[in-house]
């Protein structure tokens, strides 16, 4: 697929160059910051993962975390009761959640609009109330998995995810025509299908896809943590997070939803540190989410052309004498 | 043997019939138009064929083969493209990727004696034929709303059908625009004469200077067959568009 000459193109080296710069971080930050940056790469994936369905298909949900929650469920359960080493567990966890996305799309896809947003919450909800009840995955007590404790792993594997997540979203939906597809069913549905594309197949696809994604980053993520419980994985605020890192760096573009997840997170992590556990982050993500569907709704991406284009139209205004009211 | 062989065709909308009883014969390689009033079935018609309603009874035969029951996707695999009343192009997408989704399934799944084309050298053709090379990389939604009709029917052409059904193609333009129009479907049909269309409209000028045959559509049902002249004057149809006459 590569060609020598493509290798050579700018764009190229600077991914490589920050490929190897992000290798080596382990050896040059301290442990809290490599601990923040493995976090980042975990929500770079997941928000990667979101906007597949949410940006390039239009689809906007908010049960992706159920996804993210299954898979640490899984991987949690599969090493704890079936002593499965820890990749192996991520894979089938992977996989499972693949063919829950496919059963849980089957109905959902199809809704559109709020009424997919509100369906796809309602089976998050049913996915986290049947976990609060089960006897295996612990109910309310939650889940404890055997303890690892090497930071530089957990690093590689988040950053392994996100690697992966990033260039799948690059490769299928961004130089595609399996992306074209998924932008035509976000545009015009009907017309896509009246052109030959199986519309119910691709949306299933995508809904599958990304939520296999979200499901093995939810598997490392259980295994990094090792400690999960009901509200800590299967919580609304891990999808709604997702969905305001997406808007808030550029829905539908492939760098956004990078963008959107370092800042968020740099900024949830900075808040907690400086003030602790408090509702503050609830209310200024609240407030930014409000600033930024206002007057930003491409997200982040768009601020350097907003702003070249309205810095001009300020200044000038800043200049010119006050315009005269006309009778 | 017919192309497109329509019988016996009925489609209810609870209990309002808005298809009743519809036969509908189009040769191959023609031009064939539909006419009637608002809310007298025509675009219901459309919507059956490419599979979008099921019709409650009734045939649909593409040369001898039953679209009933199929989806879409499928029936535009068999060669079935249309454009719609209301423009539904790929707003975000640039002209050139619109008509890019078109071509996705021309080489494939209809029959191995089919030639593949040359899909790179087809965009520029379609392009070059409907005026929109200049604004190839542009945005479908920022083009001018002429240029987003024709932009529709290049990309319906893409999928190579056998069968294209236009819904309105003049829809919203000026007179000019529409004798531009029919040049342009004439054009159209000269580069690629193994085409059938069949087309809907309301503006007489359009189907008198393309269709050979029209059919005259009211309150679901078919009124009126015939070349346009013949159905022009035909009373029945006059009655339907214009009512009655009080002699006086």
């Amino acid at each position: 697929m590569l060609k020598m000459k493509q290798l050579t193109q700018p764009r190229v080296i600077i991914f490589i160059l920050s490929l190897i710069v992000l290798c080596t971080l382990p050896w040059v930050v301290s442990s809290f910051i490599l601990r923040i940056a493995t976090g980042i790469m975990m929500w770079i994936g997941l928000a990667l993962s979101w906007n597949m369905l949410g940006g390039y298909m239009g689809y906007i949900s908010f049960g992706h975390g159920a996804s993210f929650g299954v898979g640490a469920y899984i991987t949690g359960l599969l090493m704890m009761l079936l002593h499965l080493p820890f990749f192996v567990a991520l894979i089938i966890s992977g996989v499972i959640t693949y063919i829950f996305a496919m059963i849980v799309g089957y109905p959902t896809l199809r809704l559109s609009g709020s009424y997919f947003a509100i369906g796809t919450w309602a089976f998050a909800e049913m996915m986290r109330q049947l976990v609060l009840v089960l006897d295996t995955t612990g109910g309310p007590e939650g889940l404890r998995l055997p303890p690892m404790l090497n930071d530089n792993f957990f690093y590689f594997v988040m950053f392994g995810l996100a690697l992966l997540v990033f260039l799948t979203a690059y490769f299928f939906f961004e130089n595609s025509d399996f992306g074209l597809k998924v932008k035509a069913v976000r545009e015009e549905e009907v017309a896509a299908r009246t052109l030959g594309l199986n519309t119910t197949w691709i949306k299933n696809q995508v809904f599958a896809l990304s939520s296999m994604f979200a499901g093995i980053i939810g598997g490392a993520f259980a295994y990094w943590i090792t400690y999960i419980h009901p509200d800590s994985v299967l919580g609304p605020l891990i999808a709604d997070q997702m969905v305001i890192m997406v808007l808030l760096g550029g829905i539908g573009t492939l760098f956004g939803p990078v963008i959107g997840a370092i800042v968020l997170y740099v900024g949830n992590q900075y808040m907690l540190a400086a003030w602790g556990q408090s509702s503050a982050y609830l209310i200024i993500l609240g407030l930014a989410i409000c600033l930024v569907i206002l007057f930003l709704p491409e997200g982040l991406l768009s601020l350097p052309r907003v702003f070249k284009s309205t810095t001009k139209g300020a200044f000038a205004r800043l200049f010119s004498p006050p315009r005269k009211t006309r009778i | 043997m017919e192309l497109l062989e329509i019988k016996n065709l009925q489609h209810m909308f609870g209990g309002l019939k808005a298809i009743s009883d519809l036969n509908i014969k189009v040769k191959p390689r023609m031009i064939y138009g539909v006419i009637g009033a608002n809310g007298a079935g025509k675009t219901t018609l459309f919507n059956l064929i490419t599979g979008i309603y099921r019709p409650t009874v009734g045939q649909i035969l593409l040369e001898g083969k039953s679209l009933v029951g199929k989806q879409s996707y499928e029936i535009s695999r068999l060669g079935v493209a249309r454009t719609f009343q209301n423009l539904r192009l790929f707003n975000d997408l640039t002209v050139i990727e619109n008509i890019h989704i078109g071509q996705i399934y021309t080489n494939r799944g209809r029959g191995k004696n089919r030639t593949t084309k040359d899909l790179p050298g087809e965009i520029r053709r379609l392009l070059e034929l409907f005026g929109l090379d200049e604004r190839a990389t542009e945005k479908a939604g920022n083009l001018p709303y002429g240029m987003q009709r024709k932009l529709e029917i290049a990309r319906a052409l893409a999928t190579d059908p056998k069968l294209l059904l236009l819904d309105e193609p003049a829809a919203g333009m000026n007179p000019k625009e529409v004798m531009g129009l029919v040049d342009l479907i004439k054009e159209v049909k000269n580069q690629y004469p193994d085409i059938t269309i069949v087309l809907i409209e309301h503006q007489m000028k359009l189907v008198e200077g393309l269709c050979e045959y029209v059919s005259v559509m009211n309150f679901g049902q078919i009124i009126a067959n015939g070349i346009v002249r013949e159905v022009q004057s035909n009373p029945i149809v006059i009655k339907a568009y214009l009512g009655e006459t009080e002699v006086g």
